[in-house]
């Protein structure tokens, strides 16, 4: 093998391909050398050593660097990238156990701001220590947050540099792992029955990483195509990125509470004018006909109990253990119907795999257009399926969702904004506030799910087209002859 | 943009061009490209080669290995029958193409008069 084009894995292509090319390009300089001297040569063989002239060399090999990158063994700089990575993601996982964990047992219960009856969850006051120290397990959990994120843009940049084909093919390693260390460990595991509300707090919060890995991709990948045109459109790409990072990373919480009542909004209002408690007086009509079932239960206790279960989808209403209860019950928290997570990582593990299996079935031969066609035939109904099942989740999840069958006798009580939680956090109650931003990944699950189940399929599209623009339209064959 | 696609179109047909012409291999074709154009033209090695590859994935190229007269591999490449009809009907569309634009901009076509 000719050593003047250095190691198939520079190129990111098989050793087979790298030969012929290699073969190939070493016939050109031997001929540019007897035509026109050793220092022409010399120069042209310096130059085509640049990596951004390897990578346009090997850009019709797309299909040949995705497949060669998924089956060949890591080289020790990707296995470097693999512990990095996952010392980041068992800093996270720490994190989020060790925050959870403090603050379950400070007592530390999520105290929503401006809501009547948050004196419910907490009577105590946490010591300075604890809250020190539940501070500093949410930054470990930030900071290993964080540092996946950035391990991840930084590998899909580095295998960019080699090829768009080896990028593609990371971003289906990286993501298939996340997604079964997510599908395996947090949610199956982690939540199986009998398991303690950490562990299903610690997989409410974990889903994120994934999630986080798929918008990012795609937004890595918009910027990829764009680096070469427009500095504007980096930037800006650039600005959107840090934005939707600080804002999913960053403290705040927004806290919708969907409730369903027998009692009219206009009668609500009244109970509001009246200064009672409208959730204390469907308590108590409540807790009459539940008392055979729980008179041994604190009032407060219980409703701590049920109103938490409640959010995270995992409790079981008191009202299904006694069937009258469905049209007695006066308020009702309705429970989360909790496909975000499984929504996601089913969805992804499926188009990973299937691009996975369609890369080796075709094999290298003749792959790139066998693979195009079969990403093009595998992603319309894909597409179209991912798109019908959100817009359906969205208008089933949602009640004040056009059309949506839950409204009519539903009421939406939307406790505040993202910036009136910013602002109020930091200006008006600090510390209950910052209790409740400590909380961020589990009270703005219900606006979170909405953007995730917008961006998912966009970026996993996105992702999806700039591999397949870049294999299939002759982009890097523009200013291809020079004209002296 | 547009400047881009019309010469990755046209470094295709020049390819195509030199391949009409019997069979070639890399250097020879950017050479062959360079000599006929008087020495207007020049191809670099890294906007051949995945045009030729990219010819030949889409079937327009047929390729076979040869040993150079130093005894080193040569890939030597030739018109597939697609790849034939593509030149002719490219030729045809370039030249009407060229003939229009040049009568545009009020160019004539005799060398030396594009910037008159």
């Amino acid at each position: 093998m000719d050593t003047r084009f250095g190691h198939p894995d520079d190129w990111g292509l098989s050793p087979q391909r790298h030969s012929e090319i290699a073969s190939e390009l070493s016939d050109h300089l031997d001929c540019l050398q007897a035509d026109e001297g050793s220092d022409a040569a010399r120069a042209a063989e310096a130059k085509l050593a640049e990596p951004q002239v390897r990578k346009k060399i090997s850009s019709a090999h797309v299909a040949d660097q995705l497949t060669t990158t998924l089956l060949r063994w890591p080289t020790p700089a990707e296995l470097r990238e693999w512990m990095w990575l996952g010392f980041w993601i068992v800093l996270l996982a720490g994190g989020t156990a060790a925050w959870q964990y403090l603050e379950r047992t400070a007592a530390l219960f999520p105290y929503i701001p401006g809501e009547r009856f948050g004196r419910y969850f907490s009577s105590e006051e946490s010591s300075p220590i604890v809250f020190a120290a539940i501070l500093l397990a949410w930054l470990l959990c930030q900071a290993g947050r964080i540092g996946v994120i950035c391990q991840l843009v930084a590998i899909l940049k580095r295998s960019s540099r080699i090829g768009i084909g080896v990028m593609a093919a990371r971003a289906i390693q990286l993501s298939l792992w996340i997604s079964i260390v997510q599908a395996v460990m947090f949610r199956n595991f982690l939540t199986a029955e009998n398991t303690s509300q950490l562990r299903t707090n610690l997989a409410h919060q974990l889903p994120l990483t994934s999630e986080f890995f798929a918008i990012s991709a795609g937004i890595v990948a918009i910027l990829l195509l764009l680096m070469n045109r427009s500095r504007l459109w980096l930037v800006s790409s650039g600005l959107a990125m840090f934005a939707l990072a600080a804002y999913f990373t960053g403290p705040g919480a927004v806290v919708h509470f969907q409730s369903k009542s027998k009692l009219s909004q206009k009668v609500l209002q009244e109970i509001l004018d009246n200064g009672m408690d409208p959730q204390r007086v469907n308590l108590e009509e409540g807790w009459a006909i539940l008392d055979g079932i729980a008179s041994d239960v604190q009032v407060g206790h219980s409703l701590i109990n049920a109103y938490s279960k409640k959010r995270e989808s995992f409790g079981i209403d008191k009202a299904h253990l006694r069937p009258d209860m469905e049209i007695r019950k006066t308020w009702l928290t309705e429970p989360y119907i909790d496909v975000t997570g499984n929504f996601t990582v089913l969805t992804t593990i499926i188009m990973l795999l299937l691009t996975f299996a369609s890369v080796i079935l075709h094999g290298t031969k003749d792959a790139s257009r066998s693979v195009k066609a079969g990403l093009h035939k595998m992603l319309a109904p894909t597409g179209a399926a991912f798109s019908l099942i959100t817009c359906l989740v969205i208008f089933l999840r949602f009640p004040d969702a056009p059309f949506s069958p839950w409204s009519g006798n539903t009421s939406w009580t939307e406790f505040g904004t993202p910036f009136q939680y910013a602002v109020s956090s930091v200006l008006i109650h600090p510390f209950p506030q910052l209790t409740v931003a400590l909380n961020t990944g589990s009270y703005s699950d219900n606006n979170y799910a909405i953007i995730v189940f917008m961006l998912v399929p966009l970026s996993l599209f996105m992702l999806m087209s700039a591999f397949m623009v870049d294999a299939g339209k002759s982009d890097s064959d523009a200013n291809l002859v020079e004209t002296t | 943009m547009a400047q881009q696609e019309y010469m990755a179109g046209m470094l295709r047909l020049l390819i195509l061009n030199e391949l009409s012409r019997g069979e070639g291999y890399g250097y020879g074709i950017a050479k062959g490209i360079q000599e006929r154009s008087g020495g207007d033209l020049t191809v670099r090695p890294e906007s051949l080669y995945p045009v030729l590859h990219r010819m030949e994935q889409e079937g327009l190229l047929s390729c076979k290995w040869i040993e150079a007269d130093n005894g080193r591999p040569r890939k030597v490449y030739r018109l597939t029958k697609k790849g034939q009809g593509r030149w002719e009907k490219g030729r045809v569309q370039f030249t009407k193409q060229a003939q229009g634009a040049l009568k545009a901009i009020g160019a004539d076509l005799e060398p030396g008069s594009a910037g008159s």
